[in-house]
């Protein structure tokens, strides 16, 4: 894992847009084999970054990384296409925002399908009722799965987009903090 | 104070959840504590659950306290076994329900209402909330 409190590229830039007294983190985590993750890395990563960001932001910032991390992590887990392909974490904090990335191997139709779950989230007025919805339909058939994106927005405020290219399907989730730290 | 039942999570050879249900001069305290992390919390839970709908019924209980305060994390894979053992409080035991949750932990403030179902009248009838502090 590879910490840093500060970014190189466009660093400058960047200094001058943000708050300054927000300590900015960066961090990117790798793992291939996925195949080879016979533990429960979702918590480790989760609760990692929970303490590590607890040394600079209010506990509610760090709180916020942990389910994000956990549930973004859990899911490649949970889906994964290829035991040799790899997981790619990303995460920047500083006084704008908290955003981070997951990038795994997916196939097409995992694409799809995740593509259509954040678009059905980001085009609704009432995440929540969405969230409600889905649990009770998801639960009645006992699915499993599908529920951590939701939580990401209804529960915690985040902003999700994702990407597909190359057969690398990238997740991002973004929190903005400008104005509450 | 009589303990009726109990149900444990194991990870990584630790013990990291408990769910302690408990009697008490008429009231039923079910306590959560710790985290829920595992991909299948059923694996260790389902023997509670099982317990929880024999035992409630046999019981003079009148009021239900869920307290949710020491449960520091919940993952999605977690929200259904919490459902069932909500449900079968609620089902099984009647009268008031006062569920006592973090104020400042979005799990707790914006999903666990739903999980509850407040947006069932008469659920949202017999639920009252108490708010308390991080320590």
């Amino acid at each position: 894992m590879n910490t840093a409190s500060d970014e190189s590229s466009d660093a400058p830039a960047q200094a001058q847009a943000q708050a300054p007294d927000a300590t900015r983190i960066g961090m990117s985590f790798n793992v291939a084999p996925l195949g080879d993750i016979s533990g429960n890395l979702p918590r480790l990563l989760g609760e990692s970054i929970l303490e590590l960001l607890g040394m600079f932001y209010p506990s509610a910032v760090g709180k916020k990384a942990n389910v994000v991390v956990t549930e973004l992590v859990q899911n490649v887990i949970e889906n994964i296409v290829d035991p040799h392909s790899e997981l790619h974490l990303e995460l920047r904090v500083d006084g704008d925002a908290l955003i981070v990335r997951v990038t795994n191997k997916a196939t097409p139709e995992q694409y799809e399908g995740v593509r259509a779950r954040v678009d059905a989230l980001t085009g609704t007025t009432d995440a929540k009722k969405l969230f409600s919805t889905t649990l009770r339909a998801r639960r009645a058939d006992r699915l499993k799965g599908g529920l951590g994106l939701m939580r990401l927005v209804s529960e915690n405020r985040f902003r999700l987009a994702v990407s597909y290219e190359g057969g690398l399907l990238t997740m991002q989730a973004a929190f903005p903090l400008r104005g509450s730290v | 104070m009589n303990i009726l039942t109990y149900g444990e999570i194991m990870d990584g050879g630790a013990s990291v959840f408990h769910c302690v249900v408990r009697e008490d001069a008429g009231s039923l305290f079910v306590t959560f504590s710790g985290v829920v992390r595992v991909d299948n919390p059923y694996r260790y839970l389902s023997e509670m659950l099982r317990q929880l709908h024999e035992i409630l019924p046999l019981r003079p209980l009148e009021r239900s306290v869920i307290d949710f305060s020491e449960l520091e994390f919940c993952n999605s894979n977690g929200f259904y076994v919490i459902m069932d053992i909500i449900e079968t409080v609620y089902g099984k035991v009647s009268g008031p329900v006062l569920v006592r949750r973090l104020e400042e932990d979005d799990w707790q403030q914006e999903t666990l209402p739903i999980l509850l179902n407040l947006d069932e009248a008469s659920i949202a009838a017999r639920t009252t909330f108490e708010d308390v502090r991080e320590i």
